[in-house]
């Protein structure tokens, strides 16, 4: 189990089975995947193929049917919802396709809301606002509102929110599928600063493009991994640098 | 037509699929329309409803000032006035005499009228005849015209006319029944009516007129100034032919026929059954309120989360006028079968409130109860069904207009996910947030005075009266009516209550007389003559004479001296007394009043008393407020008892009902035609004294109707989180991915929720504390700001929204946060 205890995530055999009207769905039918600390992994695919299944399990949001998952080392199959919170609330960070920030709250405070389920002290909460704030480039949108705020800057305030509690991974679900060109660019420009800082992301995305930004690509068909490509080279700039590929 | 009938159909289908929204709807619309209904009806019944005479606005009560109006003058006016087309003179009563019908005796109440009584009213027997003018003389042969009521519950006899009864120990024949429903001029009429010159006779064995007033119908076509300006003119004639009891000051003025219980109504009662009255329709028009208000909020909010289903119905074709229809069509169901629930709660709950009525009504004084048994008032029904269905179909056609001019392209891609979430429906959340802030606060109204009502029926049944009600029975009965003389009277009824105490079960017996009101209390000092004696009260003190063994029997200690013996009634003996408290601390505030010599009465006083014992003050709850003080007399042969009272020993108090069965019995084994008229414990006295029930009965509707407030406010509660709830699934998904336990989420719901219910708590108190002090006057013996009313309204509202506030916060905390997203 030594692999096991390195890797930030680890997951044996995953299966999910949705059952809707006696109709069995196999979202998920024997995932096996290992994410390393401070990794950068795309996980891409058509649609209803299991990304966003896979992404909600690994984010606790979600159980599996079958098979175990390590984050951490830890196997999260016998944690009780409160744990599963903790976990969610400390060591991982989302970032979804429609940001969903809380309209009723201002930047600031849709920051801080992870923060405040930690019961992190006021101060405390205020620096680490404002440093997350700037490492997204939002802090002189702080008092403002999300409807206040162009989409790329609302997925920007989304990132903030994901990181300000210093998660061990962050997971992006889609996180460029509801914003024009550049502003998916300037999304995808900032988690690649993120990762550069030492964050482990893993993102879901259709779009090849942006799944270039990512070290490893993993492909799936149908609930099953069917190409797992690992970058030697990580692009330069957003669409054009060159990358090599090894399987 | 087909069109229409298929809307009919979905909108039925619609409300099956939205079974909590259809629940509550129908539910708020039965209980605001039932309640309304019946609160109007006993209203109406009460205040409103008219006499069954003919024609009632053409009769008028006139009123004299500085006359001394008797008989005679009476006759003369009926006969040369220019005013009345039939002037009658009536006494002023009901008053009570006891009725001995076969071996039924009973307390009846009469009301001796002149001959022309019935005639002017314009009513027809139902059986046999009215009086005759030759019956009103004063030695005319007694005959009695019967209620129908009466006829009906002493079987109904067909051969009623020419049967003897006996009032008072006086044989009266009857000559006629009165038609169904006839009560007078009053809302509650007698049980039997008297010719006029029997009054006296009858009630006090003295042959002469009582002192009459009158009541008139007007001339066809005269009007009431008119009248009262003819009216005017009889005066000069009056004074001409009655010089002695006409003057210069003298006048006659009419009035309306005032819509009263019973002609002894007070102005106090009067004032009292308004001001409940009053109390009642604005607890049931609050109702009503809130109702509406929930009503337009489930409806708002049904039509907010059909927004998508809309947008799809416009963008494939469907025109705006469609849509409105449906929608409307759908609140036009609600309305209807919410109406006809509510007719049907409401017809229920005038059952059980005339089956309540029903219970008490043996006992009950002056058969008020016969006003309150009241029926479904159709006109009330037709306008509160009106209210519902207009503020329905108006509810309905808001969001039905509003949906129908929304962006359709928005609303359809609004489930692709707008980014920032909540936004929108939060517009909608502070409007039914502040509804729920004002249903609370009408609802603490409600609740604090349902709760206020209660402790002052409670106080008033619980008001110590100086003695243990608790083992006392109190035998009604009428020596009199048996044709006894008060000497004989006496010795009747000390053997009868000799008797009762060599029952098993029974401790002591005592014997007391109807009392009276003793006019001036003077102290008598020998030798110290005084023009001008000083009053020692300001009210006038009742004076009851009682038998030896009175006070033991009543369990009433003697706080000094002795109780009266067998000498202290003896013609020459020396004249004494027994005093309360308060009298006794007037007469000497820093020493003993025993021994001392006091004379009271009206217009001359009576012989020097010499104060024997002291006893403790009497309260009665609602009678003697003021505290009136107590003379007690020894009862002499001129006195004649009206009352046994049985003090049962401790182990007799579970065989209570069986004494009071055999009670009767054994009196007519001393004598068997001494009239026994009841035997009731003295709780049963208490509970149905008039101003008791009536205070227990407004504070039963009241609990009823504030139960109604607080399961509507609770209703509405539960019906906003959970709309609230359900538009904020997304977020709280993102709240619980961002790491917030179920626990969190839970807290944040019943957070939210108390902070309106704490706002519209502190608001309610303050309206319920103006609602109080304007209707203070209706508590007894509870002040407005009564703190355990004020903590049990908070508890009851706190736990009531609390409740409403959980389910849809237990919803919450379990929302699946992946479906949320989904949902997003």
């Amino acid at each position: 189990m030594s692999g096991v205890q390195e890797a930030l995530i680890q997951v044996e055999n995953l299966h999910r089975v949705f059952v809707t009207d006696e109709v069995e769905t196999h979202a998920l039918a024997g995932i096996h995947l290992s994410i390393a600390r401070g990794e950068y992994v795309a996980i891409s695919g058509p649609s209803g193929c299991g990304k966003s299944t896979l992404m909600a399990i690994l984010g606790l949001l979600d159980t599996p049917s079958e098979g175990d998952y390590w984050l951490d080392g830890r196997p999260v199959a016998s944690l009780t919802p409160s744990e599963r919170a903790r976990i969610r609330n400390r060591r991982v960070g989302f970032i979804f396709q429609s940001f969903n920030l809380i309209g009723d709250l201002t930047v600031h405070q849709n920051v801080e809301l992870p923060l405040l389920y930690r019961r992190v002290p006021s101060a405390q909460r205020r620096q680490w606002v404002q440093e997350a704030l700037d490492r997204v480039g939002m802090s002189h949108r702080a008092k403002h509102y999300p409807a206040q705020l162009s989409g790329g800057q609302q997925q920007r305030v989304a990132a903030a929110r994901a990181v300000v509690g210093r998660p061990a991974i962050l997971l992006a679900d889609e996180p460029t599928g509801n914003l024009d060109s550049n502003s998916g660019r300037a999304v995808m420009d900032m988690l690649a600063e993120l990762h550069r800082e030492g964050t482990t992301i893993c993102m879901v995305t259709h779009d090849p493009r942006y799944a270039g930004y990512a070290q490893r690509t993993i492909h799936l068909f149908d609930g099953r991994i069917v190409d797992d490509d690992m970058a030697v080279q990580k692009p330069q700039d957003s669409l054009g640098g060159t990358v090599e590929r090894r399987a | 037509m087909t069109t229409l009938w298929q809307d009919v159909r979905y909108g039925f289908r619609m409300l099956c699929k939205n079974p909590g929204f259809t629940a509550i709807a129908l539910v708020t619309l039965a209980i605001g329309i039932g309640a309304n209904t019946i609160m109007f009806s006993l209203v109406n019944a009460m205040l409103f409803r008219s006499v069954h005479v003919q024609d009632p606005d053409r009769l008028v009560v006139c009123k004299d000032d500085n006359l001394d109006l008797g008989y005679e003058m009476y006759t003369y006016m009926r006969d040369h006035n220019p005013v009345f087309s039939d002037l009658v003179a009536l006494d002023r009563g009901p008053h009570a005499a006891t009725l001995v019908w076969g071996d039924v005796s009973k307390r009846a109440h009469v009301m001796y009228v002149s001959s022309n009584y019935f005639s002017a009213l314009g009513v027809a027997p139902a059986r046999g005849r009215y009086f005759l003018p030759e019956e009103e003389r004063l030695d005319a042969e007694l005959v009695a015209v019967l209620s129908h009521r009466l006829w009906q519950c002493q079987g109904a006899d067909p051969e009623i006319v020419g049967q003897r009864v006996s009032l008072n120990g006086m044989p009266a024949q009857v000559v006629g029944v009165a038609p169904e429903g006839f009560t007078g001029a009053t809302l509650v009429g007698p049980e039997l009516w008297l010719p006029l010159g029997s009054g006296m006779r009858v009630q006090y064995q003295l042959q002469e007129y009582p002192l009459p007033q009158l009541m008139g119908r007007l001339r066809p076509g005269l009007s009431m100034s008119g009248a009262q300006a003819q009216l005017q003119s009889l005066i000069p004639r009056l004074r001409e032919n009655f010089p002695r009891s006409c003057n210069n000051h003298s006048t006659l003025s009419l009035n309306l026929l005032p819509r009263t219980v019973h002609s002894t109504q007070t102005e106090g009662d009067r004032a009292y059954l308004s001001g409940a009255s009053l109390f009642l329709m604005g607890v049931s028009a609050v109702i009503l309120l809130i109702a509406c208000t929930n009503l337009a909020n489930m409806i708002v909010i049904h039509g907010i989360t059909r927004h998508r289903e809309i947008a799809i119905r416009l963008a494939v074709g469907g025109s705006r006028w469609y849509v409105v229809r449906q929608l409307f069509v759908e609140s036009l169901l609600v309305a209807l079968l919410g109406g006809g629930l509510g007719i049907v709660l409401a017809i229920w709950c005038m059952r059980v409130l005339n089956a309540w009525v029903a219970a008490l009504d043996p006992e009950f004084p002056l058969e008020l109860a016969r006003v309150l048994t009241t029926g479904l008032d159709l006109r009330v029904l037709a306008a509160t069904l009106g209210i519902c269905l207009t503020a329905t179909v108006l509810f309905g056609l808001k969001p039905a207009l509003r949906l129908s001019r929304r962006d359709v392209v928005a609303d359809l891609k609004e489930s692709a996910g707008g980014g920032v979430m909540s936004t929108r429906s939060t517009r909608g959340i502070m409007p039914r947030g502040l509804s729920v802030v004002f249903q609370t606060a009408l609802s603490v109204v409600l609740v604090m005075a349902a709760v206020l009502c209660t402790r002052s029926a409670r106080k008033a049944i619980q008001t110590n009266p100086g003695f243990d009600l608790q083992g006392k029975l109190l035998i009604e009965i009428d020596a009199r009516a048996a044709g006894y003389d008060p000497a004989r009277s006496v010795q009747v009824c000390e053997a009868v209550a000799e008797h009762l105490n060599a029952l098993p079960g029974v401790q002591m017996a005592g014997l007391s007389c109807d009392g009276g009101f003793g006019g001036s209390v003077v102290e008598y000092a020998p030798g110290v003559e005084s023009d001008t004696p000083g009053n020692l009260l300001a009210r006038d003190p009742f004076v009851c004479p009682v038998g030896g063994e009175y006070f033991e029997s009543m369990g009433i200690p003697l706080l000094q001296g002795r109780t009266f013996c067998r000498l202290d009634s003896v013609t020459d003996a020396e004249k004494v007394l027994i005093i309360d408290e308060p009298l006794a601390r007037r007469l000497r505030p820093d020493a003993n009043a025993l021994g001392c010599l006091i004379q009271y009465g009206w217009r001359s006083l009576s012989e020097p008393h010499r104060i024997v014992g002291i006893v403790p003050t009497l309260h009665s709850a609602l009678h003697n407020p003021e505290k009136r003080a107590h003379i007690y007399l020894p009862m002499g042969p001129k006195h004649r008892p009206a009352y046994i009272h049985l003090r049962l020993a401790s182990d007799a108090l579970n065989t209570e009902a069986t004494l009071r069965q055999m009670i009767p019995a054994e009196i007519r084994k001393v004598d068997p035609y001494l009239p026994v008229l009841s035997v009731r414990t003295l709780m049963d006295c208490q509970r149905n004294d008039l101003p008791v029930w009536l205070r227990l009965m407004g504070a039963r509707l009241s609990l009823i109707f504030g139960a109604m407030a607080l399961f509507l406010a609770a209703l509405g509660i539960y019906a906003v989180k959970g709309y609230m709830v359900a538009s904020r699934t997304p977020e709280i998904g993102v709240r619980m991915a961002l790491g917030a336990t179920r626990r969190g989420i839970l807290a944040m719901v019943l957070r939210e929720g108390a902070i309106l219910t704490l706002v519209g708590l502190c608001w309610g108190l303050l309206l319920a504390w103006a609602v109080a002090r304007v209707a203070g006057s209706l508590l007894y013996g509870v002040s407005p700001l009564d703190p355990v009313s004020i903590a049990v309204t908070i508890v009851v509202l706190g736990l009531a929204s609390l409740l409403a506030s959980y389910i849809p916060a237990r919803r919450a905390a379990r929302v699946d946060p992946m479906a949320a997203l989904r949902y997003e």
